[in-house]
């Protein structure tokens, strides 16, 4: 290449990458540099922060408090719950799905798939007046005279888990369905002629060689779950806290902003654990989103 | 018991639990499916009930998207959603394919960092960025703006449209680039072979083999847009609102049939829209173009229509009117298109050819409401 070749090279990577990279410099990483610093800062009067800034590490003490800690604990146990009954029924799904005859397995695929793109809240909402004391799953009962007044199935964590199965379930049947779509099935016949019965050669052999799917969807499911907040909002309609509802708290009615931003930062950091992870034993499966 | 039944039954305990194991992953994904799509099926099916309730199905009736069609909250809280999502459209998919452009046909430093943080904000609790945008506009660059020109700057519909722009580059990215990387370089090498400079190689040869991962990109874009909740709500101002606010403050109050009717109409909407984007990913240049006819066609029944009903009606402002008919200038394109797409139609299979009249319509019938919301 010539010297004046690589220079137009030069200019024309320039042009380029510009609008990109400046965009998302001024729009993404510069925010997020600003929460990092306003989560180093003492509050103000009026919910903001002192100024001229007076630097703290008391927004990331607070947050060890017994309280906030427990809603802290409260996402991360009802993420893990969320994330097993995906993988529970997903894995089997994408299994039943990877059998279809080719025709079958794209319409199938196409289902699952659609949610993703479907608006979030409209399916909460679904979920939330099939859950209703007036909702289906009540009124059937009531009218089967199996009992006597409305069930509460709203605005509790029950609802929650299952507002968030809801939602993400999708997330982990994609990933699994890569893994197993490419397992050789002819190595579950080895295993059974060389004595293994079913459990065991889907132990010994199937599950190992789809681990890595199944980490992706762990990951893929798990991420999003914690984060969540669309959810907890309003299928537990105020009763629930999760770390997102906190965070949302304190730009609202609480009005602390440096606090919610240190937790913003702590659950940033949660979900890059995450997704290092994933890329480090994941496998090829992370490129399905 | 002799040997002969021994051996026999072996196997039909096998077959047996192998269909029972057969049975048993039908009913799992039954019941997946059934979890997936039953609340969304009851949504649409009582958005179609004549009284409130949305547990008994008491009769017909389109009473509440009637309802819907004379809300003017609605319909101005729907013009702010497509006119944001239009924009960030246009300017998402712009910068995404340049920036996929970049990051496929060069090597820099800092290349693999760009990458990473070219996904960071798909993976990153929406949240966060939302908190991170109202920081950075409120305590940042409005008072820097202040302090530079003196004028007070509020968040607004610009601010949302700006946040939406931002979160949509890198889906545009990652389509356009997993278009890039089945790229075929030697057609590029076969057109400057032949004498075309580089701006007419990338026109003539390059953009139109990327348009289908360009224009599937663009749906995305604007799904993606068109119903974000919350990073909208973040960088929202006062009295600006969008269709998914909207929905928002409706559904925390309770349960109606109206937001039945308009979920409803979102769900067939954005549903047309993700089918449209993967017919075009699809690669074949018969849905592409069957989006742009489609496109076109609404967009000329809308004017023909509205011009009608202007100069019928006396009150034709000569603005008004130019602006209308500027609306026809791609029809120059569908004189070029028109033709091609139809022999390109007769040699496709009856699905293909199923597709993309659908395509066509459901793109005529996307512009022609989006024509009718914006330009009324």
């Amino acid at each position: 290449m010539t010297e004046t070749a690589r220079r137009g090279s030069r200019w024309q990577l320039g042009g380029l990458l510009a609008p990109g990279a400046g965009w998302l410099l001024l729009f993404f990483n510069l925010p997020l540099v600003i929460v990092l610093f306003i989560s180093f800062v003492e509050r103000g009067r009026a919910g903001s922060i002192k100024w001229p800034p007076v630097f703290t590490l008391e927004n990331y003490i607070d947050f060890f408090d017994a309280l906030y800690l427990g809603i802290f604990a409260n996402s991360v146990r009802i993420a893990f719950i969320v994330t097993a009954i995906c993988l529970l029924f997903g894995y089997p799904l994408a299994y039943f799905i990877s059998q279809r005859h080719p025709r079958w397995r794209d319409a199938l695929l196409l289902l699952v798939m659609i949610p993703f793109w479907t608006n979030f809240l409209v399916r909460t909402y679904a979920l939330k007046q099939v859950l209703g004391a007036e909702g289906l799953i009540n009124s059937l009962l009531i009218g089967a005279g199996l009992i006597p007044g409305p069930l509460d199935l709203l605005f509790n964590e029950f609802a929650v888990i299952v507002g968030l199965v809801y939602g993400y379930l999708p997330f982990a049947v994609l990933p699994m369905y890569a893994s197993i779509e490419k397992f050789d099935f002819a190595l579950m016949e080895a295993a059974s002629d060389l004595g293994a019965n079913q459990a065991r050669a889907f132990l010994r052999v199937m599950l190992p060689m789809t681990l890595p799917g199944v980490i992706a969807a762990f990951v893929l499911t798990f991420v999003p779950v914690v984060g969540a907040f669309i959810t907890p909002d309003i299928m537990g309609g105020g009763k629930v806290e999760m770390i997102a509802t906190l965070i949302n708290r304190q730009f609202g009615v609480a009005r602390n902003w440096p606090f919610g931003s240190a937790i913003s930062l702590v659950l940033m950091l949660l979900v890059l654990i995450g997704v290092i992870a994933q890329f480090r034993f994941g496998g090829e499966e992370r490129r399905t989103l | 018991m002799t040997t002969e039944t021994l051996v026999a039954s072996a196997p039909t305990r096998a077959a047996s639990r192998v269909r029972l194991g057969r049975w048993a992953f039908g009913a799992n994904a039954a019941l997946v499916f059934g979890f997936l799509y039953l609340p969304v099926a009851i949504l649409i099916i009582f958005s179609f009930n004549d009284t409130r309730s949305v547990a008994v199905f008491t009769g017909f009736s389109t009473e509440w998207y009637l309802k819907l069609a004379a809300n003017d909250e609605l319909l101005a809280s729907a013009r702010n959603s497509l006119v944001i999502g239009l924009i960030v459209t246009v300017a998402a998919t712009v910068i995404g394919t340049m920036t996929a452009l970049a990051m496929d046909r060069h090597r820099f430093r800092l290349r693999t960092a760009f990458d990473a943080n070219l996904y960071l904000p798909i993976v990153i609790p929406e949240i966060v960025m939302g908190i991170s945008l109202l920081l950075f506009f409120n305590q940042a660059l409005f008072p820097f703006l202040e302090t530079l020109t003196r004028y007070r700057a509020t968040t607004g519909l610009h601010t949302i449209t700006i946040s939406h722009i931002a979160f949509d580059i890198p889906f545009v990215y990652i389509i356009v680039r997993a278009r890039l990387a089945d790229f075929d370089r030697t057609l590029e090498e076969a057109a400057q072979d032949l004498g075309a400079d580089e701006w007419l190689t990338f026109r003539r040869v390059t953009l139109p083999l990327l348009m289908p991962g360009i224009i599937g990109g663009a749906l995305m874009a604007f799904t993606l847009s068109l119903d974000d909740y919350l990073i909208t709500a973040f960088t929202k101002g006062v009295g600006s609102q969008t269709m998914p606010l909207y929905i928002y403050s409706l559904v925390r109050r309770g349960v109606t049939p109206e937001i039945n009717a308009l979920s409803t109409a979102l769900l067939v909407g954005s549903i047309g829209l993700v089918l449209l984007s993967l017919t075009a990913q699809g690669g074949v240049p018969l849905f592409t173009r069957a989006m742009g006819i489609g496109g076109v066609l609404g967009l000329m029944g809308y004017t023909l229509r509205n011009l009608i009903t202007l100069l019928g009606g006396g009150e034709a402002a000569l603005g008004g009117v130019l602006f209308r008919l500027l609306l026809l200038v791609p029809v120059a394109w569908l004189w070029r298109a028109l033709p091609r797409w139809r022999s390109d139609l007769q040699e496709a299979n009856p699905a293909g050819r199923l597709l993309a009249v659908f395509s066509l319509l459901a793109a005529g019938g996307a512009a022609y409401i989006s024509a009718i919301l914006l330009l009324v």
